[in-house]
């Protein structure tokens, strides 16, 4: 495999935009792309004809949502890409931009992920390909059934798990763009049973919204004037997908090892440099399986942690600050565009309350359907 | 594409009570199991006839089909 074009050619965050995530609301998806998009051109101090081209990331929209969207902004000529990456999608979005900026295509690009709550239609249901289980397995449920391992192997209690979703509502709660902005105490979070240990508070909000990325070029940030200290740079951006998995193995838990890894050797760092995480946890378990299988602590280490403030902003790593997939929401294509926003906020010292003090390093970790992962790695700018 | 027969009988390694689903068969709650299959495979099914407060991780299951035709694995033992 190839190295990658941005370890020749460094990649910055110059501008972000969120519309807030939201339950379903009369607001068209173009209105909330344009509202995260006009955030983030103004954040960046640019104009509309300064973008070169964009990356549109949705799940749910269907066919060429992009061009009608950014019209509203004025009939640039830009180039649009259209990427749908189920969860993935919005950091795919991030990726493609990323991509186009490193191999020195374009100077400035937007990555833009925007959904409305649609009705699925996946594809792989359609594959021709049976199952034993007969779409009795929603995603609820096959995470209930990791977590039912997990507990059985490492005793994790029902009350280690809510944890992680009181941690999370906390941070919501502190987040203006979050769908859910309401501290839970553990009794409710334990409340309202769904699928095995998961409550209705320990699975994610389903949602609307929209996420704003614009990555530049050196050469672009400097011929803009930006301060180098608002743009925090691309150390690693990876994608995979799922290789062989041993019978009852974990497959999401080691998709993110093999791509974290990656990531980490493309960066040059490891996970213990990582201040800040943004990640995959539309269920609790997520949480705890992906920071062992992102290496943050070792296997059945993860929630004894929590409990220690380990992963609270201010403490070691501060995973999830804006809320993560519970409590800042999960509307599938601006998730993981949603996720870049907040490290970059954080890496610049903007978070206000939410801020992890000192943060260097942060890093954004989205799995999707298929199943695919997307983790990328980023810098704080040069102060 | 050759068929390998393998015995429907294996132990669980995970369930799941499910309160909540979008169909109205099988009526909530019903269990969700994971089964390793004594010849190696991994599956998961619905654990048909089962009281949710009775499921244990390691307990014996085997496959049957119900008067209607329809596959589900049980408890055994």
């Amino acid at each position: 495999m190839g190295r990658h074009p941005l370890t020749q050619r460094p990649v910055h965050v110059a501008g972000i935009g969120l519309h807030r995530y939201q339950s379903r609301s009369a607001t068209s998806y173009a209105e909330l792309g344009v509202v995260a998009v006009r955030e983030a051109l103004a954040d960046a101090g640019i104009g509309w004809p300064d973008v070169e081209a964009a990356v549109v990331g949705s799940a749910l929209l269907g066919m060429a949502p992009g061009r009608i969207m950014l019209a509203r902004l004025g009939a640039s000529g830009l180039s649009i890409n259209q990427v749908e990456n189920a969860s993935a999608s919005g950091s795919t979005a991030v990726a493609q931009a990323v991509l186009m900026v490193a191999s020195g295509l374009h100077d400035v690009v937007l990555a833009v992920g925007v959904d409305k709550p649609e009705p699925w239609r996946v594809a792989p249901a359609q594959a021709g390909i049976g199952s034993l289980e007969g779409g009795l397995v929603a995603p609820f449920t096959h995470f209930a059934l990791l977590s039912s391992q997990y507990q059985a192997e490492h005793g994790l209690t029902v009350e280690q798990l809510a944890a992680v979703a009181v941690k999370n509502h906390r941070n919501g709660a502190a987040n203006p763009y979050a769908q859910r902005q309401k501290v839970r105490t553990l009794d409710e979070v334990l409340d309202g049973p769904i699928s095995g240990p998961f409550t209705r508070l320990q699975c994610c909000p389903v949602g609307e919204g929209a996420a704003a990325v614009i990555v530049m070029s050196a050469d672009a940030v400097d011929r803009f004037g930006l301060k180098p200290a608002r743009c925090p740079v691309f150390r690693a951006s990876v994608q995979r997908s799922q290789g062989f998995v041993e019978p009852g193995g974990n497959p999401d838990a080691v998709l993110t090892v093999d791509t974290a890894q990656r990531a980490f050797d493309m960066a040059g760092v490891g996970p213990r440099d990582i201040d800040v995480v943004e990640m995959h946890d539309a269920f609790t378990i997520e949480e705890i399986l992906y920071l062992e299988a992102l290496g943050f602590c070792g296997p059945g280490e993860a929630a004894p942690l929590l409990e220690t403030g380990a992963w609270d902003v201010g403490g070691r790593c501060a995973v999830s600050p804006s809320g993560g997939l519970l409590a800042m929401g999960h509307p599938l294509g601006p998730t993981g565009t949603g996720q870049v926003v907040e490290v970059a906020r954080q890496l610049r010292g903007e978070a206000g309350v939410r801020q992890q003090p000192g943060a260097r390093y942060g890093l954004t970790h989205m799995v999707g359907i298929g199943a695919v992962c997307v983790v990328h790695i980023l810098e704080k700018g040069e102060t | 594409m050759e068929h390998t027969f393998v015995p429907a009988a294996g132990s669980v390694t995970a369930c799941a009570v499910v309160h909540h689903h979008v169909a109205p068969e099988p009526p909530t709650p019903f269990v969700v199991v994971e089964i390793a299959l004594d010849a190696g495979p991994v599956v998961r099914s619905l654990l048909r006839g089962a009281s949710p407060d009775t499921v244990v991780i390691g307990g014996r299951v085997t496959g049957a089909v119900d008067d209607a035709g329809r596959f589900a694995f049980v408890a055994v033992g």
